[in-house]
């Protein structure tokens, strides 16, 4: 197991350093950060001084790498606009995105996994074919669609809810809901397969040859083998917690992580975005670690105990 | 007189990993190890065992299909080329196999008769307007009718496929045929119309067959010559009738024991030999005699010198040390 | 004369799929004694398995059932979801072919034991576990302790069917039906399951139905035998009735494809043509476009069950004498 803990260490690293290399090579070559933060008619000497005060006369190597020496020691620049530590602005604006994805996530586990089992144990009948019509509207519409659907229908003609900003409790109810609704459909879809999959197992059959009751084969027989695949799809979910906000963000005007980054990138405020991308990779990594381990305690299969024959 | 195909000391093996993890450790896994025989034109060798001993790789290797760890195969008294080169291809005309699943062997969306006439299309034997000329006579040789030719697998059954596979098989007039569990997955009463046309075609076109199978009774009636496999050896060979009615290796005498007779005839009454336990794996082959944890007859040679093929008076080759042994004879 | 512990009659199973009813199972009538041995022998699309499987109502709600199933005078067709789940397990026990995947993979082998343990005797905790013991140590397995605390992928095919055996003696059934329950497994292993199988029912005297496609499995290990073909029974006898003299052109036909390990090798008799699939079973006598002594009233009316000799019964319009086989005539050509 140790071993295992390790590797999978070591790959997390390597995947959070090669997203923030290419994070750095794209933000470079993408536009002169110089040109765009001072205006265009400044002198070339002010632009020069710029450039130096920045770095960004140096070379791409060179940069690089002080940039990933810095990095280590958490210090991972300035922002080009108001000087202040790109890790901090990131950081305060966290809590923000998490007011919006946490709740939306519990909507999404709570509303859809039991859609889908439902719709899964009674296939084929209307609530099932209801439940899948729904779910498939529920993804495929954009969230800025959704969004804008639900603040005219709210906010404009109801006017029963804000239709932007952070000011109170009530003005989260909107994006979360916009949040919750496509990955709710998802997850109803996914565990419903997930399920049917799991149902037509010989097991279950032979479960019920057994005198199992109905009710406690899909409980104790069918569920723990369908949570498997289920929690990839939660481990993609929880990995989205810090930036899957961005056009939600944007649409509703709200102060997190999501918007930050927008901004951040239509000013090439490199350090912020760089910042950012880390923050979230380092998070995806995470949670994606947190559901191998999940796979091991659920699936007795992955955990490497060796057939023992005799 | 040379032998049609010649395998001599065939080895293979595989690295695998036996935990988990990219530290795991490593074992070797012999699927062959050390299988020499031979196969005369129009004459059949029939090659048992249970699963995990080796069957469906000689078969492999017996047609250059993968390559052996070490050992090598003679086709027609000269060297097999290495598998993938332009002369291996061209001895594909000679040498074809049948699988075990017809619907997988067959591509879903091409009619049967294109799948037929394939084999003359890869190899230019006969010019393409005498191509399906040539189909019809093949397809009528294994007994399927002329309309079927524009039928798609899914539309003919389990049976009807594993004639278009034979048929596609015999499109280039090949002197051998290795049969990889051709019936297993067919019913009885196909299964029967299937070995009828397979000693037809032999009896007609004097093809020579390696025929693989778990299953002892149809083994016995299409084969001339029959080896038993254990965890990648041969331990018993020897002609088909005399090997099942009198088996002399203690593993055969149990494989022959377990088979179970429908008592019909005048059967006399079969020695009765269980083997207790599960066989062990390919990756932990035993010291010794590969047998000897399962053999009710084990001694402390069985445990520490692997015994070699001995050829005994009547012709019946058996690999194990205690074959010369009358007392051991009588049922256990 | 003892009544029956099972009687199977009039009982039918059809598929609904889309517009289409296709019946897979006709049987007239079948009965099984208490203690008794009955071998089920068939092809695929025979419904061999399909009608144990309706029975013990674990079909899909696709399929419907007619007819009368009664175990002790229970009727189980149409039963309430509680009497069915009451009689699983408890009165007929059911073993499948492939035995690792019978096993539900997250759960330990003793929990399952134990389920089985806890639902139909009420033990629970160390009475279970020691319950469970003996239970493993009674279909052979060794070393049951460690056992108990591994999971299915941990063990072998045969140690798991072993395993599956276990379980279905827990609730101490009346009948054990075992469908195909060697089928998967290699030769000698399934020669040992066999044994095991035969010594339970010497010790408890359970009575088993036992469900194959091989007549020399079936042969060896009961006492009467069921021929099944597209459906429908067409034959039954003892066992040394029907493979001696089995009177039935199907029963004859399958006997005469077997190639025998012992004895002169001899031209197998095939069969020709293809076994009907359900939906698609010819009118009248399902057989009749592959039997060589048919006649035309075989392909219009669907033949009657006559006794031929004590507890021999076929399904033909044709009185063929015993020893007589249908396929040694000219017309029996392949």
């Amino acid at each position: 197991m140790l071993m295992f803990a390790v590797s999978r260490l070591l790959r997390a690293g390597l995947t959070i350093l090669f997203v923030m290399t290419f994070a750095f090579v794209v933000l470079r070559l993408s536009g002169d950060p110089a040109l765009l933060i001072m205006s265009v008619d400044a002198p070339p000497e002010a632009i020069q001084a710029f450039r130096k005060a920045w770095g960004l006369d140096r070379s791409l190597w060179e940069q690089y790498f002080a940039y990933i020496g810095h990095a280590t020691t958490g210090d991972f620049g300035k922002s080009m606009r108001d000087g202040r530590p790109a890790i901090e602005l990131v950081m305060e604006r966290v809590p923000a995105t998490l007011v919006l994805t946490l709740p939306a996530l519990a909507l999404k586990v709570g509303i859809g996994i039991p859609a889908g089992i439902y719709a899964a144990l009674h296939r084929n009948t209307f609530a099932d074919r209801l439940t899948m019509a729904v779910s498939v509207a529920g993804f495929t519409m954009p969230s800025f669609v959704l969004a804008l659907v639900l603040v005219l229908i709210f906010a404009v003609t109801l006017g029963w809810l804000p239709a932007s900003g952070a000011d109170s409790p009530v003005h989260a109810i909107l994006p979360i809901v916009t949040l919750g609704t496509a990955g709710a459909a998802i997850m109803a879809r996914f565990t419903r397969s997930a399920m049917l999959e799991v149902l037509g197992q010989p097991y279950i059959r032979a479960a019920s040859a057994k005198g199992v009751t109905w009710p406690r084969v899909v409980a104790r027989h069918a569920l723990p083998n369908a949570a498997i695949p289920t929690v990839t799809i939660i481990g993609f979910m929880i990995g989205s917690l810090v930036a899957g906000a961005v056009v939600v963000e944007t649409v509703f005007a709200w102060p997190g992580v999501g918007r930050l980054l927008v901004l951040a990138v239509a000013n090439r405020d490199l350090s912020v975005v760089q910042a950012i991308l880390m923050v979230i990779a380092a998070w995806m990594v995470s949670a994606n670690l947190a559901v191998d381990l999940a796979y091991g305690w659920l699936d007795p299969r992955v955990r490497g105990i060796a057939a023992s024959g005799h | 007189m040379t032998a049609l195909l010649e395998a001599i000391d065939l080895r293979r093996e595989y690295r695998v990993h036996t935990g988990r993890g990219p530290f795991a450790a490593k074992g070797v896994l012999r699927a062959v190890d050390g299988v020499s025989f031979e196969i005369e034109a129009g004459r059949t060798l029939g090659l048992v065992g249970e699963s995990g001993c080796g069957k469906s790789t000689t078969g492999k290797l017996a047609l250059g299909l993968i390559a052996p760890t070490s050992g090598s195969v003679r086709y027609g008294g000269a060297a097999m080329p290495p598998g993938g080169s332009t002369s291996w291809r061209e001895l594909r005309r000679k040498m074809q196999m049948v699988f075990q699943d017809p619907l997988g062997a067959l591509d879903r969306r091409l009619p049967v008769g294109v799948q037929i006439i394939e084999p003359l299309v890869i190899h230019g034997t006969l010019p393409p307007n005498e191509h399906r000329e040539r189909a019809r006579a093949v397809m009528d040789a294994v007994g399927l009718l002329p309309h079927q030719f524009d039928r798609y697998p899914h539309e003919l059954s389990g049976g009807q496929r594993q004639r278009v596979v034979l048929a596609r098989a015999l499109m280039t007039e090949p002197n051998l045929l290795v049969c990889d569990e051709p019936i297993s997955a067919l019913d009885v009463s196909i299964q029967a119309q299937v070995v009828n046309l397979l000693l037809d075609l032999q009896d007609r076109l004097g093809i020579a067959y390696l025929f693989i199978s778990h299953d002892l009774r149809v083994v016995r009636q299409v084969s001339h010559d029959v080896a038993v496999m254990y965890l990648g050896r041969i331990v018993e060979r020897g002609e088909a009738e005399s090997l099942f009615a009198a088996p002399a290796h203690p593993y055969t005498r149990a494989l022959v024991s377990a088979i179970p007779v429908t008592g019909r005839g005048a059967a006399p009454r079969r020695e009765q030999l269980l083997l207790q336990g599960d066989p062990p794996s390919p990756v932990d082959v035993p010291a010794g005699c590969a047998f000897h944890p399962r053999c009710p007859f084990a001694a402390a040679q069985c445990r520490s010198e692997p015994p070699s093929l001995e050829v005994l008076p009547d012709g019946r080759q058996v690999a194990c040390h205690r074959v010369n042994e009358p007392a051991l004879r009588v049922a256990a | 004369m003892v009544a029956p512990l099972m009687v199977l009659r009039n009982l039918t199973v059809d598929f609904h799929n889309q517009e289409r009813v296709s019946r897979a199972v006709d049987i007239a009538e079948l009965e099984i004694g208490a203690g008794e041995a009955v071998g089920v022998v068939g092809e695929s699309g025979s419904g061999k398995s399909v009608t144990w499987l309706a029975a013990l109502g674990l079909l899909p709600t696709r399929a419907r059932v007619g007819g009368s199933v009664r175990i002790d005078g229970q009727e189980l067709v149409g039963a309430s979801a509680d009497t069915l789940e009451r009689i699983r397990g408890k009165r007929i026990a059911m073993i499948f072919q492939d035995p690792s995947s019978c096993l539900n993979p997250v759960h330990r082998i003793g929990w399952q034991l134990g389920e089985a343990l806890g639902l139909h005797r009420g033990l629970e905790g160390a009475a279970a576990q020691e319950e469970a013991l003996r239970l493993l140590d009674q279909v052979g397995i060794a070393d049951a302790r460690r056992r108990l605390s591994d999971y299915p992928h941990q063990l072998s095919g045969g140690l798991n069917q072993r395993v599956m055996i276990a379980m279905a003696l827990a609730g101490q059934p009346d009948l054990l039906v075992a469908d195909e329950p060697t089928t998967a497994l290699d030769a000698t292993i399934q020669a040992q399951i066999l044994v095991l199988l035969r010594a339970i029912r010497r010790d408890t005297g359970m009575a088993l139905v036992l469900i194959s496609h091989d007549l020399g499995v079936v042969a060896e290990n009961v006492d009467r035998v069921a021929v099944m073909y597209a459906g429908r029974l067409v034959e039954e006898a003892m066992g040394a009735d029907l493979f001696g003299g089995a009177r039935h052109p199907y029963t004859q036909g399958l006997l005469a494809a077997l190639p025998a390990l012992t004895g002169p090798r001899q031209r197998l008799t095939a069969i020709p043509g293809t076994v009907p699939e359900p939906g698609n079973f010819p009118a009248g006598c399902r057989f009749a476009p592959r039997c060589p002594a048919v006649e035309p009233r075989c392909a219009v009316q669907p033949p009657p069950c006559r006794h031929v000799g004590l507890l021999h019964r076929t399904t033909c319009h044709r009185e063929i004498a015993a020893g007589a086989s249908v396929w040694a005539l000219p017309q029996a050509a392949e």
